[in-house]
């Protein structure tokens, strides 16, 4: 029934979405819709142990350690995430071992939805390094030295005290970030990975309905980046630190 | 149980507080040290896929640097065509964003909002195909190239982001000023082109270059939509070449010109913020 | 503040207006008034059109294209040059639609929804089918084997939906044909839906591919055309003319020792056809 009516809208006024009316086009849409949101979902979650690391290691005594992060960080935020994705997925993925899959053949041993994840991550993971730092440097040091006169040891102090106040702190800038990578899931297009921009793209190249497809694809990623900012906002104030002023 | 009398110890940087010099001397050794382990790992691994073609790789990127130069070149432009329209706009969008008319400012929220929340991607894809090709203006036809379709499609970020650094900025002069320059009658227009902006261009700096460092990594995205730059370059001479042993270094020689340019502008956003550092 | 953005707003309004107007003139007389010949091609796809390290553009379709305008030249009576604009196979059709190129010769497959949006041109000059590209060991022997598998697709080929709605395999498209064979080859997927001229000259460069194989029966075999825009029956006529002579005279046989590529024997089916005509 609604399939019947896009259907019309077709012949009525020349607005062509097959994606209501054609089950192989819908499914196509709503798989990639679900890529998208995985991809989103990994990605948040090891961007943000990347950055949590990589504030931890800036921190150690020991030198190369704080030389490899600082060079982590300043290589992955000064170059072009499609171009790591590319060097990541075309370049390092040729290299990979091949491992044994079920069936008796063998495949790399990352498959592109991964090194979408990774690169993504790592990307991410840079600023998040730099976020976590600001709000690190940003937990009074009085906090701190009254941990270490509670008998806390360094690492015991960075778990319990200092990283759940400096998340608080860092929230909205995380937040920013996070907005900016499900947006930047779209480069997995290059790669074949089908999310929502391949999936548009593979339905426009069939049914030549390109300005419906974008316009639904706009729309599609207004909606998810909207709902993500009002929950955020909604944690933001429930997490949000009293007399802390942003 | 820590170092007791810590306050009586002498300074090491690397204790995770903000010893500046040090702090900096820090990040360039370390970004030179990564860049030369990254180039060490990328030829160890070529090597080992080709078991002693080094040279050739070697030869081969020399041999195709030209072209692929001429690629990045159009990185520069369009980034640059982008941020210079796009900063234009974005100016003029910031400003309607404070106005004091309804009718303006909520439209203005709405494009800024809209243009902020979309993916850069999509933003390019609607501008490549959906905007015309060439103009009929007086008469005139007037080509339109696919470079400079992809610029405008970078510009519509690029006014979104720089109406929003506007905003901040304006907001964060003292309403002292603004008061003064009521008591002084100045009109509302005048207080904000005489007064408010110039003292905002400072604030904006920073973050502004900073965009621009953005703008540039995310020129590459032009090469998805057939646009040719930097990357087509690489993919080109990669198609020509048909070799691959030269998959790894080719992508990490672009993510290094990329670096080169990216790394000392970031450096400068960095000093000028220190040195312009204005209390909020 | 006002007048600034009214301007603004009639400026853009005239630019819209112009530019949805349709292009109303012959497109030969467009060549002949400014001496380009303006083509859209292929870079990205060796033989048939791709870049040397001094950036020159070379290949197959190229040398036709070189050919059509020393014709048109003669034509003419002046010296049309050629300006190449890159096309990929998911532009090609929208820049000729739009104007921005006023033929297209870019590896482009002959179907009847094509000649609904672009003019194309008979005979058709070359032809190929949809064949997989897959690795010996993987032991692929009909279609109905990839059914759940994933394959490594090109975006924009017409062939994808109907062949993956047919068979039921996942397809990964991929931007370009040497991302998708580099693909394969890294055993992302089980194989590489290419059409077969492609498949074949991949497979005659050795080295990688030669564990590979294209073992299954060509699917969705259709005529390469070249393509104009509607309402151009001159240049449509020339085309056509030439064409043929290219048949008659054995030109694309030729063409395809040149480039490396194994004869095939649809061109030489036209060669027979049009010698005897």
């Amino acid at each position: 029934m609604v399939a019947e009516w896009f259907r019309q809208l077709k012949e009525s006024a020349n607005v062509n979405l097959t994606i209501f009316y054609d089950r192989f086009d819908g499914l196509t849409y709503l798989n990639g819709l679900a890529t998208t949101v995985k991809l989103s979902a990994a990605c948040l979650v090891l961007s943000v142990v990347f950055g949590i690391g990589g504030a931890w290691l800036q921190r150690s005594g020991w030198a190369p350690l704080r030389w490899l992060v600082n060079g982590y960080v300043a290589f992955f935020r000064n170059t072009p995430p499609l171009a790591q994705l590319y060097f990541f997925y075309f370049g390092v993925g040729s290299i990979m071992p091949l491992i044994p899959d079920g069936a008796g053949g063998t495949h790399r041993l990352f498959d592109n939805f991964q090194w979408a994840v990774i690169s993504m991550s790592l990307f991410a993971g840079a600023f998040n390094v730099e976020i976590f730092r600001a709000g690190i440097e940003a937990v009074p040091k009085a906090t701190t030295d009254a941990a270490e006169a509670l008998g806390y040891s360094r690492f015991k102090a960075y778990i319990h005290i200092v990283l759940p106040l400096a998340f608080r702190i860092s929230l909205p800038a995380l937040n920013n970030n996070l907005v900016t990578m499900v947006k930047g899931t779209t480069i997995a297009y290059a790669i074949g990975v089908p999310e929502l921009l391949t999936a548009s793209a593979t339905i426009w190249n069939a049914s030549t309905n390109i300005p419906e497809m974008m316009n639904v694809l706009m729309i599609t990623f207004l909606a998810l980046v909207g709902i993500l900012v009002v929950v955020m906002h909604r944690i933001e104030r429930a997490l949000h630190i009293p007399g802390y002023n942003r | 149980m820590s170092r007791p009398f810590a306050v009586l110890l002498p300074f090491r940087p690397g204790d995770g507080l903000a010893g500046i010099a040090g702090y900096r001397a820090d990040r360039r050794v370390a970004a030179g040290l990564a860049l030369a382990a990254g180039l060490i790992l990328v030829h160890a691994a070529a090597h080992a896929a080709t078991a002693g073609a080094k040279p050739a790789i070697l030869e081969t990127l020399w041999r195709w640097t030209p072209f692929l130069l001429g690629g990045f070149v159009w990185n520069i432009v369009i980034s640059a065509l982008a941020m210079a329209v796009g900063t234009a706009l974005g100016f003029l969008l910031g400003i309607a964003q404070i106005s004091q008319v309804r009718a303006v400012r909520a439209p203005s929220w709405f494009a800024t909002q809209l243009l902020r929340n979309a993916p850069w991607l999509v933003l390019l894809f609607y501008c490549m195909y959906l905007l015309p090709f060439q103009l009929h203006v007086f008469g005139t036809r007037i080509g339109i190239p696919d470079w400079l379709k992809a610029a405008f499609g970078f510009a519509l970020p690029v006014m979104a982001y720089v109406s929003e650094i506007v905003r901040g900025a304006i907001r964060s002069i003292p309403a002292g000023q603004w008061e003064s320059a009521e008591a002084l009658s100045f009109t509302r227009s005048q207080t904000i082109w005489m007064i408010i902006i110039p003292q905002c261009l400072k604030r904006m700096l920073p973050a502004w270059m900073n965009l621009y460092a953005i703008v540039t990594m995310a020129s590459v995205l032009a090469n998805v939509v057939g646009v040719s730059e930097g990357l087509t370059a690489a993919r080109e001479m990669l198609a020509a070449e048909q070799r691959v042993e030269l998959l790894l270094p080719v992508y990490a020689y672009v993510l290094l010109w990329f670096f080169a340019y990216c790394y000392p502008i970031a450096r400068a956003t960095v000093f000028l913020e220190r040195r312009w550092a204005v209390a909020h | 503040m006002q007048k600034l953005l009214r301007s603004a707003a009639l400026a853009i309004a005239m630019a819209a207006l112009g530019g949805a107007a349709v292009q109303a003139e012959e497109t030969l007389d467009k060549i002949k008034q400014s001496g380009k010949f303006v083509v859209g091609i292929k870079v990205d796809y060796r033989p048939f059109g791709y870049r040397n390290e001094k950036g020159e553009m070379l290949g197959l379709e190229h040398d036709l294209v070189a050919d059509i305008a020393e014709r048109l030249s003669a034509k003419l009576g002046k010296k049309i040059e050629v300006e190449k604009v890159v096309v990929t196979a998911q532009n090609r059709m929208q820049f000729l639609q739009q104007g921005r190129i006023d033929f297209m010769i870019a590896t482009m497959n002959d179907t009847p929804e094509r000649r609904k949006i672009v003019d194309i041109i008979e005979p058709n000059y070359y032809a190929s089918g949809v064949n997989l590209l897959t690795r010996k060991s993987n032991g692929i022997k009909t279609w109905e084997d990839l059914k759940g598998k994933t394959v490594c697709t090109l975006q924009g080929a017409w062939y994808n939906k109907m062949l993956t709605e047919k068979y039921g395999f996942t397809a990964q498209p991929y931007a370009g044909p040497n991302e998708a064979a580099q693909a394969t080859l890294d055993n992302r997927c089980i194989g590489f839906l290419d059409d077969d001229a492609h498949a074949a000259s991949l497979l005659l460069g050795g080295g990688p591919w030669s564990e590979f194989e294209v073992p299954l029966e060509t699917q969705a075999e259709a005529p390469w055309g070249m393509a104009i825009r509607f309402q151009n029956p001159e240049l449509k006529d020339m085309l056509s003319k030439a064409t043929a002579e290219w048949h008659r005279k054995g030109t694309i046989a030729a063409l395809e020792k040149k480039w490396g590529i194994k004869s095939t024997k649809w061109v030489q089916t036209m060669q027979e056809k049009h010698k005897s005509q």
